[in-house]
């Protein structure tokens, strides 16, 4: 199997066990989405529903597996997992809705009760912002000292993806990030005073901000690991320095959902019975499915999960389609920064023969048309040339041959090569035109008689 | 202190808030220069909107109960015993012969009012 099939495999069966155990970490008083006594999840009823809900589960992770493992077809693999999980959720939670209980009609709210502030200040939470814009103000003058492109995307095997290095380009880099410190904050601002307090006195409130306090711990934590990337990037950290930071990353946040799952849903564990009211405050009714909640008459931005640990959002607000719409922003605009370099980039620190020579006029490098022509072809029939790339160029192909033969395949054969002529940097940019379909090609001058840096976009 | 609101109950929300808080104010739980919970936090915790809070809040206010600061945070203040007037006083004995038979119609019998109503008196005198 390979990099993003295995990759794929991992997070199929990291989901699923998540999936299974996802009804052991909610309130004691929510079961699937609904609020029901406590006692009834040592029922014959309960036990059945949640029997059946991990056979449905498991059931749409083997045939994910499947799919992924044997077809080859990572990405329907997850989508189908993820559907699945969500299905078996929807259809407990249907069957757990019969053992509802009366919603508790007093609402009570401790005046006395702490105001909660950001672990640290709010300092701590902008001081990553602060340090982006510090890169930014000491990156943009310095432009022509950095390397003529920087690692944006990183694999098991190093970067494996690039932005062309300009003074536009840093800037984007960096404001995507300070962007997602931003949502990062807000969530944790979200969190402290725009959620609603459920217990209201005694060990259980406490135990409450205990888990709001660890939960935004883990959200300014993640704004920290967020900002290293770019740093890396600019200051030419060796590779070794993202290698630590996948662990750190990987452990720091195994630490935190450890910690958030001993601690229970709203740290509905730390405490024993006799806690607050009933359920969360919510009304059953306003959850569709168990997991989406819509209320428009609720102020809160940010309600509990009645499944799994967390937060999840009020879309009943207008206000809180915001963060929704922030990642959804984050998402589509990333690939800006790798525009150009999106879909293969690799090779040595290759570098133009004269930097300083005016691109426009320059014509295409000897070799690099039908270099760029075999190896279409080579792809065409399955076995790309790898005895024409350079070594770092073939661990890409390798590592990404699965996506680079699903746009070829999709594209179908090879009707014309045109030359548009030099992009940024002086490497050849070439227009193929296929019978269903044009990529952008950007292939940089032969070395020894091979390819040392291509890469390509689809184009409209 | 705990303010308790009925979501079921006929009264509105916001008159629930004012009432619960004019007891604590009256009561002493709540003593002059002790915050009271912003608009948008009370608000939130009790699941209506911020103008139901406010409009409680603004209410209190009125009556010389809370300074009200421009971030909507609330704040007991000292408060000068006011004087009530006569007629004042007829409206709150025509109120308070309405909800005894507001209660009573509920199902209460009266020596169990009468009971409570003489608990009630006996904190009054003891203040």
């Amino acid at each position: 199997m390979n990099t993003p099939t295995i990759s794929v495999f991992i997070c199929i069966v990291a989901m699923s066990a998540l999936g299974h155990f996802l009804p052991k970490f909610t309130r004691p008083d929510l079961f699937f989405g609904v609020t029901v006594d406590p006692a009834i999840r040592n029922s014959d009823e309960a036990r059945r529903i949640l029997r059946n809900y991990r056979i449905a589960l498991w059931s749409s992770a083997i045939a994910a597996g499947t799919l992924d493992g044997v077809l080859h077809r990572p990405v329907i693999a997850l989508v189908l997992c993820v559907i699945g999980i969500g299905c078996a959720q929807v259809a407990s939670h249907r069957r757990a809705l019969i053992h509802a209980a009366s919603r508790a009609t007093t609402i009570e709210v401790d005046l006395s009760a702490p105001r909660e502030h950001v672990p640290g200040g709010l300092l701590t939470a902008l001081l990553p912002l602060i340090v982006l814009v510090g890169l930014g103000l000491w990156a943009v003058p310095h432009v022509d000292q950095l390397p003529l492109r920087l690692p944006v995307h990183w694999g098991f095997s190093g970067p494996n993806r690039w932005m062309i290095t300009s003074s536009r380009a840093i800037i984007v880099l960096l404001a995507q990030h300070a962007f997602i410190c931003l949502v990062l904050i807000a969530s944790a601002l979200a969190v402290l005073h725009w959620s609603r307090r459920i217990a209201v006195s005694g060990p259980a409130a406490a135990s409450e901000r205990q888990f709001r306090r660890r939960t935004v711990s883990l959200i300014l934590t993640a704004e920290y690991f967020t900002i290293l990337p770019p740093i890396f990037s600019l200051l030419q950290a060796p590779a070794l320095a993202m290698k630590v930071w996948s662990v750190a990353l990987i452990v720091t946040i195994v630490a935190f959902v450890i910690s958030l799952i001993r601690a229970g849903q709203g740290g509905a564990r730390l405490v024993g019975t006799g806690r607050g009211p009933i359920g969360d405050r919510t009304a059953d009714e306003r959850w569709v499915g168990g997991f989406l909640y819509f209320n428009p008459t609720d102020p809160a931005l940010l309600v509990e999960r009645r499944m799994g640990i967390g937060w999840t959002v009020n879309f009943g607000n207008p206000w809180s389609w915001v963060p929704v719409i922030a990642v959804a922003v984050i998402v589509v605009t990333a690939p800006l920064t790798v525009r150009g370099g999106s879909n293969l980039a690799a090779g040595g620190p290759w570098q133009p023969d004269n930097p300083g020579a005016p691109l426009q006029n320059k014509s295409a490098s000897p070799g690099t048309a039908e270099a760029l022509r075999r190896y279409i072809l080579s792809l065409e029939r399955g076995h790309p040339n790898y005895e024409e790339m350079s070594p770092q160029l073939a661990a890409a192909v390798t590592e990404q041959l699965p996506k680079i033969m699903a746009t070829i395949n999709r594209l179908g054969e090879l009707t014309s090569l045109t030359y548009e002529g030099p992009d940024t940097v002086g490497a050849d940019v070439y227009i193929a035109a296929f019978t269903r379909g044009r990529l952008e090609w950007h292939i940089g001058p032969l070395i020894d008689g091979k390819v040392a840096y291509r890469q390509f976009r689809p184009l409209p | 202190m705990i303010l308790r609101i009925d979501a079921e109950s006929a009264t509105p929300v916001y008159r629930q808030i004012v009432d619960g808080l004019r007891v604590a104010l009256v009561n002493g739980d709540l003593a002059p220069g002790d915050p009271l919970p912003a608009v948008r936090r009370l608000a939130l915790d009790i699941g209506v909107h911020f103008n139901t809070v406010a409009q409680a809040y603004r209410e209190l206010a009125r009556e010389g109960w809370l300074h009200i600061s421009a971030r909507g945070g609330a704040q007991v203040k000292e408060r000068a015993a006011p004087i009530a007037p006569k007629p004042e006083a007829a409206t709150y004995r025509r109120r308070i012969e309405q909800l005894i038979a507001q209660i009573q119609a509920s199902g209460a019998t009266p020596s169990s009012l009468a009971r409570e109503l003489r608990r009630i008196a006996k904190g009054l005198e003891d203040c």
